[in-house]
């Protein structure tokens, strides 16, 4: 065994549980901290761990500046670490500090007193004195608790994993578990259905073309065309047809001759140019329509007629209400002499009523002389003419004379009243007749100056009111011939828009005929395409499949070398590990233990795993240790392992950290652990930190006085874990 | 017996060109190996699915093509326009 470098001290403040500073010394063959949970113990191996690497793996992070290395109640808040290591020959000091809030570390690394590194260099350095890697460490030096975590638990997984992190092929696994075939299997699968579905509608399609085709030749079969030349040419001297015979519908309904193609030779020009040609027929056609009377005409001809006919019928209903107030006129007379005749009537009345009122004064006054008389018979004369007369005489007069004289004239005058009323209302209906003939003459005037007025606005120019109805007259037949004219002109343009027409669905059907043929030719072509194994996308499959193959390559080449690494690692541990496990587990019946590397398929990848066989050398009986062995026995397992691999793997450091190793072991057991470290390799320092107190006692006796020393600790928050006790 | 896990992939590296392995595979290896130390196994994955990814997409990329052409020949409902119009015309007159 070369000189390798033992622990010599530790000097640590601020770390973890650490605040105070502490100050170890290691013995060159056994220290043994031994101290209860939670003193300290875990904080004094991680500060050797953190010193050499600057990192703490099993330690759950705080905060993304790992502040949790960093005990909470030191001052100035700074974990200071300085590890010592002595080889016998020459020292290697490495210091570490970190401040609270400061992710990075500054390392400083001595050797042999007088070469210093930092940073950069020291880490370097420290690999090179070290001869080992983190990962290395935790397999060949520092027996951590989560290491022997994962060997005791049941799930293969873990177990499998936990094995290939003790025979440093963990990466490997790591590696091995992307190194899947399947995302490249997935997208062939997915790339040859799509493919068969792109063929599938190709062909579907080509079927569907190929129908087209054939309805094509048949409509170029119905239209007379020649089956043997359905060519472009064909179809562009079609288009000049078409373009002749849209110049002569044009020229014939007033549309500008625009009637221009661009020449055509493949089916899209000559669709586009075919609906070109299909687009002006329906301009031409509507122009057409324009020109025969359509829109505006017919409305300048309807204006003309309504305005002949309500001129006419304005001019009528003149004349005849003139001829009827002339004959109610003659009729009845003037208005003037009706008037006169009535003011003679109105006097007539007025005299009548004058007359009525004075001999109805008399009567009356007749009637009091009466009256007077009956009671009065002594008057001699007459009141009224003072001629003597006799009362008698007197009341006989009034009652005969006088009274009926007043009688008829009474009658008389309203016989005369009531003539002359006649005479009046026969006026007043006279006058109201001839009223009614004024007004009806004087609308049918208005009317009549309407109708003009709208013939003058439908003429669109000035004429005389006399000459509105000739000249009506004249222009509707000026728009009746232009009409006609226009109606001949159409129906001959439309005859050469339905030609057009027909040779332009002459030219679609050729269209179509090319279409198909270049459609189809093209799927073919494509088709071809794709069945070639030269077509891109078989190629890209190709390559996928290559790289697959590759994945596949690769992945076999990584699980070789796990595998066979974890092979070696078991046959040059072999002896040990079997050796260890007799003394450790001391099995009554399953007293040999054999670890074998197999391999298992896992998402199309292989990797290893681990069976760990317990034997009787009684019977040769063989079982699965986990099924067979304790929780204490598979520790012992545990232990054998590692303990094996550790004094075999090749690195420059010659001590082993063992925490807590007692895990779940009665006495006996202790007993053999202690047994075990005894044997090892007397030059290979132990440092083991436990809180079994009996194992501690065990160890101070197997180790007594000068061959070993023993540390106890206390804990406090103030001052952090502090040494108690050192036993040398 | 070694430590270092460095040498492991090393050995890989030998196991390949030992059992004679084609360029590409030693490419992959490396670059498998690469990725892994630099950004961890998930960046494997990422860099095997990238791979297949640029593979496929350039495959589907063609057979969309194929789709594509077969789509455009899927055929439009082309009636034939001369019956029609030998029917209009018949009407109009």
């Amino acid at each position: 065994m070369e000189a390798k470098y033992r622990l010599a001290s530790l000097k640590a403040e601020g770390f973890r549980g650490i605040c105070h500073p502490i100050d170890l010394s290691f013995h060159p063959r056994a220290t043994v901290i031994v101290a209860p949970n939670g003193c300290g113990k875990t904080s004094i191996l991680g500060a050797i761990e953190w010193a050499l690497f600057g990192e703490l793996p099993y330690q759950p992070r705080e905060n993304a500046t790992n502040d949790e290395i960093v005990n909470l109640h030191h001052h100035p808040q700074e974990a200071q670490v300085r590890v010592s290591l002595d080889n016998g020959v020459d020292t290697f000091d490495v210091s570490r500090t970190k401040r609270v809030g400061r992710r990075a570390t500054e390392l400083a690394a001595v050797f042999a007193g007088l070469r210093n590194f930092v940073g950069d260099g020291a880490s370097e350095a420290c690999f090179q004195h070290l001869g080992l890697t983190l990962d290395d460490f935790y397999r060949a030096v520092y027996l951590h608790q989560e290491s022997i975590r994962g060997l005791l638990l049941d799930e293969p997984r873990v177990r499998n994993e936990a094995l290939d992190r003790l025979f440093g092929v963990n990466k490997l696994r790591d590696i091995l578990r992307m190194l899947s075939v399947k995302p490249a299997t997935d997208a062939i699968g997915e790339l040859q259905a799509t493919k068969g579905r792109a063929a599938a509608k190709l062909q579907g399609a080509i079927g569907e073309v190929n129908a087209q085709y054939e309805r094509a030749l048949q409509d170029a079969s119905r239209e007379g065309l020649p089956a043997d030349d359905l060519s472009p040419t064909l179809a562009a001297s079609l288009v000049g047809d078409v373009a002749g015979r849209l110049s002569s519908a044009a020229r014939l309904v007033g549309y500008p001759d625009v009637v221009t193609f661009p020449t055509a030779d493949a089916p899209e020009e000559l669709d586009r140019v075919a609906t070109r040609a299909r687009e002006l027929v329906r301009s031409i056609r509507r122009k057409g329509t324009e020109l025969q009377g359509g829109t505006a005409s017919a409305t300048q001809l309807g204006a003309l007629e309504g305005s002949r006919a309500t001129l006419s019928g304005a001019q009528t209903l003149v004349g005849t209400a003139g001829t009827e107030l002339a004959d109610a006129v003659g009729r009845l007379g003037g208005m003037e002499a009706l008037s006169s005749e009535m003011e003679g009537v109105h006097e007539t009345l007025s005299r009548l009523q004058r007359e009525w009122d004075e001999v109805t004064a008399n009567q009356r006054l007749n009637a009091e002389a009466i009256s007077y008389l009956q009671h009065a018979s002594a008057a001699t004369e007459c009141p009224v003419c003072g001629q003597p007369i006799t009362a008698h005489d007197l009341l006989a007069r009034l009652q005969e004379g006088l009274e009926d004289q007043l009688r008829i004239r009474l009658q008389a005058i309203e016989e005369a009243r009531a003539a002359a009323k006649a005479d009046l209302a026969r006026l007043e209906t006279a006058q109201g007749e001839i009223q009614r003939k004024q007004k009806a003459l004087a609308s049918a005037q208005d009317a009549l100056r309407l109708a003009e007025g709208g013939a003058l606005a439908s003429l669109d120019t000035s004429v005389e009111a006399s000459a509105l109805h000739a000249a009506l007259e004249a222009k509707i037949v000026q728009v009746r011939e232009a009409g006609t004219r226009a109606a001949e002109a159409r129906e001959a343009a439309e005859t050469h828009l339905a030609a057009a027409e027909s040779v332009i669905d002459r030219i679609r059907v050729i269209v179509r005929v090319l279409r198909s043929a270049l459609e189809r030719n093209q799927a073919l072509g494509r088709l071809g395409a794709m069945d070639s194994s030269e077509s891109t996308a078989d190629l890209q499959m190709a390559a996928l499949g290559s790289l697959a193959a590759d994945i596949q390559t690769v992945a076999a080449a990584v699980q070789t070398v796990a595998s066979d690494t974890a092979r070696t690692a078991l046959d040059v541990s072999g002896d040990d590990y079997g050796r260890f496990y007799a003394t450790l587990c001391a099995h009554p019946y399953f007293d040999r233990l054999r670890i074998s590397v197999e391999e298992q398929r896992v998402n199309g990848v292989d990797r290893n795993n681990y069976v760990i066989r317990t034997h009787s050398s009684l019977d040769g009986e063989a079982s699965l240790a986990s099924s067979r062995l304790s929780t204490a026995q598979m520790n012992c397992v545990a232990l054998s392992v590692y303990l094996a691999l550790a004094t075999r793997l090749e690195h420059h450091l010659g001590f082993v950290i063992l925490d807590d190793p007692s895990q779940s072991l009665d006495l006996e057991h202790k007993q053999a652990l202690v047994q075990v470290l005894d044997e090892l390799d007397p030059r290979l320092q132990l440092l083991i930190a436990t809180q079994d107190l009996e194992l501690g006692d065990m160890l101070s006796r197997r180790w007594p006085g000068d061959a070993s020393t023993r540390y106890g600790l206390n804990w406090s928050p103030d001052h952090g874990a502090e040494l108690v006790e050192a036993d040398g | 017996m070694k430590t270092g896990t460095s040498s492991i992939y090393e050995d890989v590296t030998e196991r390949l060109t030992e059992s004679e392995a084609r360029g590409p595979v030693l490419d992959l290896w490396e670059s498998v190996q690469q990725v892994f130390q630099d950004s961890g196994p998930e960046a494997v994955k990422s860099l095997i699915e990238s791979r297949v990814r640029s593979l496929a997409n350039t495959a589907k990329k063609d057979l969309t093509t194929s789709r594509a052409v077969a789509r455009s020949m899927t055929p439009v409902k082309r009636k034939s326009s001369a019956a029609p119009v030998r029917a209009k015309l018949a009407k109009r007159t």
